[in-house]
């Protein structure tokens, strides 16, 4: 249960969910954040602009001497200055009057204050001109305030406007507050949103990776669904299947080969076997145990030539062939080799010719220890399955694209087209019981092929209707 | 016992010889597949050791026709292919056993024994007449108990005929299935032989187990 759990949190799905909902927790609180001070910013601006506006009204109202406060007389209507000020100033204030403070001063002198300053006195920050400021002050026996206020100073005239600013800092914890309530709710809601998403989204890996798992060696034939989606996971199970195809063909071929191997392996041993159990079984004769032992070195010999040409092979298919390059001329050392074959062509009468069209110093770069095992194998091969008293050709052209074509030609039995290509297959026989008995693995075509790949080169191979057959390298 | 090997390998198919004929059968090699075929429509053979990869026609070919005639011997599968769908072709289509490459020789002996009494009622290496009996194993032949010493013609012959008890088998029939193809059956050896066989078999003991039918072949009877 407890791994289980611990499992589910190195899931994408929960890291996705995870990282969702913190994007979406951190937005909102960006957000919040955003709001707030441009709430905030909005408010003071909107406060002091209406602050100063009153303060600039004030002061012409009280500068040109529509009322007289110096003389004022009481009559009915007005007992004190501060009447007529109260009214004549709200006239023209726009903020609730009862939360405005307002104090105009002449000539060092306090000329009049609201009523609702009581005895206290806004006090003074020495600056010239309209500008307005934060700053607090308080009075013991009532609440404490935090105001906001404008300072007008001009022709000895001093006027300033107040206004608490608990209104606005209500407003903006009230809106803090809200944001608290609200975060909760918007951390579920993303949970479950992005649960949600991330199952959606992953729910199709979840279903590739099953059908992913029904995938073994033995059923590559399988086609994970869903390629035909033009999206992320589309691509994805195409990119697999393109994967599979391959993999599919080089089992294919290991298996082919591994059969292969082991039936070439299997007849030798075959051989071995029951020549010895035969022999063990009853007494023989001396001349019959010899017999027995020579068959049995024969075989032994097939065994190592099968072994050690596999063991070539898997060097070569593993890249631990390290390609040498060095640059040399191509007739003479074909002439080496052929030399070397002399006494099996004398054997069967066959008569080697090399014809280079004048290109008789032709040089190529190569790797000379690997480039030999190719003509060796060639000509063994030209040799052993080639006709009695025929002719072997080797020749050389170069064409204008300026690339070097070497073709080895013999005459043998006819091979049929469709098995032409198989020739460089391994283990491939033209003919499996008579090419046996000359003591061939079928795998000397192969080699070559995989050695003219090592250099980059190519091989094609080609037969007339007259049985004569033509390999030729294309460096 | 004929047996014919059909093995395109041939030093396989020379020690199979060998072994079966120190094992007193005489064996028939044909090393390909065109050759194989002709051999076991034209003969008559015991059974039938099939290799499945084969020059011309393979195996499995050869089965097919020859099981599309009727022809019914006895066919054990010889192969280095030894995946089970192989096996299960090749049975199918009426081999009556598989042996996968390399294989033990005395399991092949083995095999082939079994593969021959098929269809007997003894299940074992022993084959009976009255109270003749034969270990198809050791080669050896009893009668009461008492141990009856036979050359390898000797034994074939006797065996065959016990095989085949109670039905009458000619001259020809009989060298068909004792020698390989290289005997040439006008020679009256089997004559020499039965009666050789009829000293060392039923004289001294009270019932007569070998007759000659005259003008048609010999016969062995179980009372």
């Amino acid at each position: 249960m407890l791994s289980k759990t611990f499992k589910y949190f190195k899931t994408t799905r929960f890291k996705t969910t995870l990282w969702y909902s913190l994007i979406f927790l951190l937005l909102e609180i960006v957000i919040g954040i955003s709001i707030y001070g441009f709430l905030e910013h909005n408010m003071f601006k909107e406060l002091d602009y209406s602050l100063s506006k009153q303060a600039d009204m004030i002061y012409h109202f009280v500068s040109e001497s529509k009322v007289n406060i110096q003389e004022f007389k009481a009559d009915s209507i007005y007992n004190t200055p501060d009447d007529l000020i109260y009214d004549l100033i709200f006239e023209v204030v726009a903020l609730n009057p009862n939360n405005t403070f307002v104090q105009v001063g002449y000539k060092n002198k306090t000329l009049f204050s609201t009523a609702n300053l009581k005895n206290n006195v806004i006090i003074d920050p020495d600056r010239l001109m309209m500008q307005s400021g934060l700053f607090s002050f308080s009075d013991s026996s009532l609440s404490e305030h935090t105001i906001r206020a404008a300072y007008l100073y001009k022709d000895d005239y001093k006027i300033i406007v107040a206004f608490p600013i608990q209104i606005i800092n209500q407003t903006l914890e009230n809106l803090i507050d809200s944001y608290i309530l609200i975060a909760p709710i918007f951390l579920l809601l993303s949970l479950i949103g992005g649960s949600l998403i991330s199952f959606r989204a992953l729910s199709r890996i979840d279903k590739i990776t099953n059908e992913t798992n029904e995938i073994t060696a033995q059923n590559l034939n399988k086609i994970i669904e869903g390629s035909e989606y033009n999206d992320e996971y589309g691509r994805l199970v195409n990119t697999m299947n393109n994967m599979i195809k391959p993999i599919k063909t080089s089992i294919d071929y290991m298996n082919q080969f591994s059969i292969s191997a082991s039936h070439e392996l299997k007849t030798p041993l075959t051989i071995l076997r029951g020549e010895i159990e035969l022999a063990l079984k009853s007494e023989k004769t001396p001349k019959q145990y010899q017999e027995i032992l020579q068959s049995n070195y024969e075989e032994t010999l097939r065994l190592i030539n099968i072994v050690e040409h596999l063991f070539y092979l898997s060097k070569v298919d593993n890249s631990l062939v390290r390609l040498n390059k060095q640059t040399f001329e191509v007739k003479p050392f074909i002439e080496n080799m052929v030399n070397s074959f002399s006494n099996q062509a004398d054997e069967k009468n066959i008569k080697i010719i090399l014809d280079f069209n004048g290109n008789d110093s032709l040089e190529i770069s190569a790797d000379a220890e690997l480039f030999k095992q190719i003509i060796i194998n060639l000509i063994d091969n030209a040799i052993k399955y080639g006709l009695e008293s025929s002719e072997f050709k080797i020749s050389c052209a170069i064409e204008k694209n300026g690339k070097v074509y070497l073709s080895f030609s013999n005459y043998s039995d006819v091979i049929p087209e469709e098995t032409l290509t198989k020739l460089f297959d391994r283990f491939f026989r033209a003919e499996s019981s008579r090419n046996r008995s000359l003591g061939g693995v079928g795998l000397g075509l192969a080699i070559v092929k995989s050695l003219v790949d090592i250099h980059q080169w190519k091989i094609d191979v080609k037969s007339s209707v007259d049985g004569l057959i033509t390999f030729r390298i294309i460096i | 016992m004929r047996i014919l090997v059909v093995e395109d390998e041939k030093k396989v198919a020379s020690f199979i010889k060998k072994g079966l004929e120190e094992d007193y059968y005489s064996v028939d090699i044909a090393l390909d597949g065109k050759e194989g075929s002709k051999l076991a429509f034209c003969d008559e053979y015991d059974l039938i050791i099939l290799d499945i990869m084969l020059p011309f026609k393979d195996g499995i070919t050869i089965l097919k026709e020859i099981r599309q005639e009727k022809i019914t011997t006895p066919v054990l599968m010889l192969t280095a292919k030894d995946g089970v769908a192989d096996k299960v072709m090749g049975l199918d289509l009426g081999a009556d056993d598989y042996l996968p490459k390399p294989f033990a020789f005395d399991e092949l002996l083995a095999r082939v024994r079994a593969l021959l009494r098929r269809n007997s009622p003894e299940k074992n290496t022993y084959i009976k007449v009255s109270d003749l009996t034969l270990d198809t194993r050791s080669h050896k032949a009893f009668r009461n108990e008492t141990e009856i010493f036979l050359t390898p013609k000797e034994y074939s012959i006797l065996e065959y005929l016990i095989r085949n008890k109670n039905h009458v088998i000619s001259r020809v029939k009989l060298s068909e299935h004792v020698y390989d193809y290289h005997f040439d059956s006008d020679t009256n050896v089997i004559d020499v032989y039965i009666n050789k066989l009829r000293n060392k078999i039923d004289k001294g003991f009270d019932k007569q187990i070998l007759y000659t039918i005259r003008g048609v072949g010999y016969t062995i009877k179980d009372n």
